[in-house]
């Protein structure tokens, strides 16, 4: 029986997130130990709070440009490869599958520990402490409506969402073309990877220049508005887009033409 | 049919194949004889499409083997499968690529070889990991399988087995399988082409019987007096 692309790619999807089980385990425990500790030893100095958020933050943020690293090449060094490549399926689908793994470790991750977060500052700013602070905030001319913090926090996620796509696909690019020589492998991994960096930083500068500019002429501190913000961090999570598909496609080409064993 | 048109192939300064033309013929079991280092490996990873031809082309059935691989089941000799898997883990990816998977084959072959589903991969000894491949290889209905020292580092009763798995399977006039290998013993009574390599060429080739009678030398004897001579 024929099975459909889009099981195919369900299933290599479903053995990289097992593949990245331990990561996300650590993560998810790091953080309960974490906030619950927090919750116990800094009852008295309430403000520590944002000390477990932020650290655990920097973890799950980090851990999956790590984890790109384990998802490709160990599929090198315990023999995989033989099997991945022998499978009549193109680089888009193995390549993607782990791009979309690593997404959703970094999506469950953060999500946690945001809702961690969040949940340790209501534990421990009790109201109406909470509803002063955010009275305050507003006072100070700050949009604090939930509507707007949405909106506006939903934006800056999904371009931290997308920046995170695109050093993973740097991260594969680099590997499969240090792939592509036997000696100094990692060398040229990671020589390739800054030099990519910097390359796509190249490309992608004068759009970000253009963007600022336009940044200056419709916001300024004394005419700040929501929409113009919300416009400014959704042009630049476009732009990380296109450079996240450039180099990814790049990938995918050395995987379908180059990789040999 | 597969068919190699002056196929070359290095890694660095080592010549794995230097202008080799062959054709693999439909519908036979195919020996692929030659000490270590004589090109098999290379040639069988050439046709899966795991590696690409310097010069000249490789065609699978008239095409390149890279479009070809839903028709080739390959064993290669490492071990290759996850090992966190469980066998049943493993032959639920393998059924989900290819349309010729045939459960009831699977099924059958699983008590045949005295595997358990359950059996993770990781924990298994290097016998059962053998006979593991050859499962969810020989469960897919394919019209070429492709086997790359299926019986290296194995016990002699796991080799029975396999080659046992093999005649018992195997397809006659519909299916080709090159085995590649220098236990040239083992599988004599199961080929019926031979290509001998060595260093890169094709020392010999042809009909197994039609050399044994003609030579009248068993292939193991044949090999050792062309491996001899060529020295």
């Amino acid at each position: 029986m024929q099975t459909s692309s889009l099981k195919k790619f369900f299933k290599l999807y479903s053995k990289e997130m097992r593949e990245l089980r331990p990561e996300i385990l650590v993560v998810l425990i790091a953080t309960l130990v974490l906030n619950l500790f927090f919750y116990f030893k800094a009852q008295e100095l309430p403000a520590m709070v944002i000390v477990p958020s932020m650290m655990m933050l920097g973890l799950a943020g980090f851990l999956p440009f790590i984890s790109s690293f384990k998802l490709l090449g160990r599929e090198w060094n315990s023999n995989t490869i033989y099997l991945l490549l022998s499978l009549p399926v193109k680089g888009g689908n193995i390549l993607g599958s782990k791009l979309l793994a690593l997404l959703t470790q970094y999506l469950i991750g953060t999500v946690v520990v945001t809702t961690g977060g969040v949940i340790l500052t209501f534990l421990l700013f009790p109201e109406p402490g909470l509803a002063e602070t955010l009275r305050q905030v507003q006072a100070s001319g700050i949009d604090t409506r939930l509507q707007t913090i949405i909106s506006s926090g939903g934006l800056f996620y999904l371009m931290s969402l997308v920046g995170m796509a695109y050093i993973i696909a740097i991260s594969f690019f680099s590997q499969l073309l240090g792939k592509l020589v036997t000696r100094f492998s990692g060398l040229i991994t990671a020589i390739v990877f800054i030099a990519t960096f910097w390359l796509m930083n190249k490309l992608m500068t004068p759009i970000w220049q253009q963007l600022g500019n336009y940044n200056q002429l419709h916001m300024s501190q004394f005419n700040f508005s929501i929409a113009a913000f919300n416009q400014l961090v959704g042009m630049n999570t476009l732009i990380m887009l296109a450079g996240t598909a450039i180099v990814f496609v790049a990938a995918v080409l050395v995987y379908n033409h180059k990789i040999e064993l | 049919m597969i068919e190699f048109k002056n196929v070359s192939k290095s890694f660095g300064s080592t010549v794995a194949l230097d202008d080799v033309s062959l054709v693999f013929p439909r519908g036979k079991i195919i020996g692929l004889f030659g000490p270590n280092g004589a090109g098999k490996s290379t040639s069988i990873k050439l046709i899966m499409g795991l590696n690409r031809p310097d010069r000249g082309e490789i065609r699978v059935d008239g095409e390149n083997p890279q479009k070809k691989k839903q028709d080739v089941a390959y064993l290669p000799e490492i071990d290759h499968l996850y090992p966190w898997m469980n066998i049943a883990q493993a032959a639920d990816f393998t059924r989900t690529f290819y349309a010729d998977w045939d459960e009831a084959k699977y099924q059958e072959l699983i008590k045949f070889l005295n595997l358990q589903e359950d059996m993770k991969i990781s924990k298994i000894s290097k016998g059962q990991r053998a006979k593991t491949k050859l499962l969810l290889t020989v469960s897919r209905r394919a019209p070429y399988l492709l086997m790359d020292e299926p019986l290296s580092g194995i016990d002699i009763l796991t080799r029975e087995e396999i080659i046992n798995t093999l005649i018992r399977d195997y397809r006659e006039g519909e299916q080709t399988i090159i085995i590649s290998t220098h236990e040239i013993a083992e599988v004599e009574s199961l080929v019926d082409e031979v290509i001998f390599l060595d260093r890169g060429q094709v020392k010999l080739s042809g009909n197994a019987e039609d050399l044994r009678v003609e030579r009248n030398m068993s292939l193991v004897e044949l090999m050792k007096e062309a491996f001899r001579n060529a020295d």
